[in-house]
């Protein structure tokens, strides 16, 4: 992997870091429910793992698709894939509520994992992917794994950075200030990788 | 949907009280001349030429809905940290007809001084969907938004009622809210502690016990209702029953603290069947278990006979009827609509289970008559209570229910008033501020932007 193929998967682990759906906001809420600073960072945990998680699933599917499927095919596919889950996004603003705000770890867990999957958060990443035709297992140990757990970390420090500035520094007004509607730019960065995985 | 967060969405409830002033009040008022009920806009900006007028009436299409509450699609809760989504907006008001069981739904965001019906969810639809009638309080929450109702599915009267949820999007009926309702049969208020996940809601009675006016026989008998309810907002089962004994008949508005840290909040019961007086109640969280307290009591006020309604002349005295109560967003101040008496009160309730009385401003009352300080006479009393999102405007109209105002006042008049709040405690009517609704009896009043009855909360208040 390349320096340009980790600034792919380090950039969007800022963005997915960046947005409060993603769990940032979920750890600034339980912290001054609970009054503890360190909920901060122990919330992070399984917010980061259950983000990862769904990372792994995806690109696991990702690699058997393409084990059963030509290059041509499987990149229009994929192109096909994240375009219509972009617009889909667009279209679709509903949101699972099942959680609320008297969560466990594992709730939270399930939650990152869900909301990670939900709004496709792995499929952004298959334009950093690049299939060779070799076995899966191959690209899961020498490159996918890794390329997933940077992305992690970069989204896990970028979320526990912003949630404790937010809790300690800056407080909820950047709510009213700068919150911008992330599921519209979500949709948009999908759709441009969707065009990317067609003509590159 | 909005590129940026809905500006009238605040994450805290002190920061809610930044909010600036209202310009616009909608006034539910309801008729009972045969004419239909309507939506009345009020301009409520003193610098505006239309001050103190009805900017628009949105007379309703049908006759007989017998407007109470109403409520906003979206709010606050739009903020919380699990689903956030502020771009939705606050810009459709649902109008419930008590008696008819219809439901409207006005959109207000292409002219806000001229709402217009964009959908109407007519009786059978609700019965049919929900399996309740006779639609009530209505929340913006979590889920969506949450719908209390007094009746069963079916117009006969009987029970239980219950919540149901309409989709905040597509503002279609999603269904029931409740799993296990355990031994709650009655309806009437809901509100939650979102940081608890738990819901409290409270019982007035079935639709039978109502309509045709309060029954006093059955009241004496204890048969309204006496119960809190407590529910997990998750599993929506029920957790838990608070019985305030049943001689405390009716327990209304609940008013649960505005920080979702803190697990207690307020409740009022109408009449106590033994001595008259009205109460307010204190609910909170002790070791996991919820336990709930009397906290205030208002007195009946002795009066001759030839000065009450008939229902009440045996008595020979004036019973208080708390029939609202609002809670200012930083749980300082609770107003108090003693209805039957024609006061309202002013309670500093910053220590909740010891409550003191800081204000208390007159008009109206069965007995006392009182006129409102222009010099206006008024019929009824304070009854549907508002406060501004600073605190400092309450606002408040003076119709209970149509049969129930035709048995304890003679020809009521519909007026609309608002009284200034002094931040340290203390209130006075507005001596400018009266406006006369006449045959059009004023119920709910909602604020634009919101008010201190329409949003709830998933931060707790920052300390700063």
């Amino acid at each position: 992997m390349d320096l340009y193929h980790y600034s792919f998967f380090i950039i969007l682990g800022f963005y997915h870091g960046v947005n409060p759906g993603m769990g940032w906001l979920f750890s600034v809420a339980l912290s001054m429910q609970r009054e503890s600073t360190k909920t901060i960072f122990i919330s992070h945990l399984p917010i980061a793992l259950g983000h990862f998680l769904s990372l792994i699933i995806t690109i696991f599917v990702y690699y058997i698709i393409s084990d059963f499927i030509s290059p041509k095919t499987s990149k229009l596919f994929f192109a096909l894939l994240l375009i219509g889950f972009g617009v889909y996004k667009l279209i679709d603003r509903s949101h699972f509520n099942w959680v609320k705000m008297n969560v466990t770890n594992f709730d939270l867990f399930i939650w990152s994992f869900l909301m990670a999957s939900s709004h496709g958060a792995g499929l952004m990443l298959i334009p950093g992917f690049d299939y060779h035709g070799d076995h899966m297992i191959h690209h899961l140990e020498h490159f996918g794994l890794f390329a997933l757990a940077v992305h992690t970390i970069a989204m896990l420090l970028t979320s526990l950075i912003l949630a404790f500035a937010v809790y300690k520094l800056i407080g909820l007004r950047i709510l009213r200030t700068s919150w911008i509607n992330f599921d519209y730019i979500w949709s948009f960065v999908l759709i441009i990788g969707g065009l990317f995985i067609f003509f590159v | 949907m909005g590129l940026t967060a809905d500006k009238t969405f605040y994450p805290t409830a002190k920061m809610a009280m930044e909010a600036p002033a209202e310009e616009l009040a909608y006034v539910a008022t309801l008729n009972v001349h045969g004419k239909p009920d309507s939506l009345c806009t009020v301009d409520v900006n003193p610098n505006s030429a239309d001050y103190l007028k009805t900017v628009s009436e949105l007379v309703l299409p049908n006759v007989g809905d017998e407007l109470h509450h109403f409520g906003w699609n979206a709010c606050s809760a739009h903020l919380c940290p699990y689903a956030p989504h502020p771009d939705v907006e606050r810009r459709y008001l649902l109008i419930p007809g008590l008696r008819s069981s219809r439901l409207y739904i006005v959109d207000t965001k292409d002219n806000p001084k001229e709402p217009k019906i964009i959908k109407t969810i007519e009786p059978e639809e609700i019965m049919e969907k929900t399996g309740y009638s006779r639609p009530h309080t209505i929340h913006c929450g979590p889920e969506g938004i949450y719908v209390s109702a007094l009746g069963g599915g079916s117009s006969s009267g009987e029970g239980p009622g219950g919540i149901f949820l309409i989709d905040h999007l597509d503002l279609e009926i999603k269904g029931q809210w409740e799993n296990d309702r355990g031994p709650q049969y009655y309806a009437y208020d809901f509100w939650w502690h979102l940081g608890h996940d738990r819901v409290v809601t409270s019982e007035w009675a079935t639709p039978d016990l109502f309509e045709d006016g309060l029954n006093l026989e059955a009241a004496v008998a204890g048969r309204y209702g006496h119960k809190l309810h407590i529910w997990d907002l998750k599993t929506h089962n029920h957790l838990q029953e608070l019985d305030l004994g049943k001689e405390n008949q009716m327990v209304l508005e609940l008013r649960p603290s505005k920080n979702p840290k803190n697990t207690y909040g307020f409740v009022g019961v109408v009449v106590n069947t033994q001595d008259l007086s009205a109460s307010i109640w204190t609910w909170y969280l002790d070791k996991g278990e919820w336990k709930i307290q009397k906290t205030i009591t208002i007195p009946a006020q002795p009066a001759a006979a030839e000065e009450l309604p008939a229902p009440l002349k045996q008595f020979g005295a004036a019973p208080p009827l708390i029939t609202d109560i609002n809670l200012s967003l930083d749980d300082k101040f609770l107003y108090v609509s003693c209805w039957g008496t024609g006061e309202l009160h002013q309670y500093d309730v910053s220590d909740p289970f010891n409550p003191k009385l800081a204000g208390l401003v007159e008009i109206g009352g069965v007995a006392k008559k009182k006129a409102h300080p222009s010099g206006a006479p008024a019929t009824g009393g304070p009854q549907m209570v508002e406060l501004s999102r600073d605190g400092k405007r309450v606002y408040f109209t003076n119709s209970l229910y149509s049969s129930w105002d035709d048995q304890f006042y003679d020809d009521i008049k519909g007026w609309f008033v608002k009284a200034d709040v002094d931040p340290n405690g203390g209130f006075e009517l507005d001596k400018d501020f009266f406006m006369d609704f006449g045959d059009q009896r004023t119920h709910q009043v909602r604020l634009q932007g919101g008010d201190s009855s329409s949003d709830s909360f998933c931060f707790p208040n920052e300390e700063n």
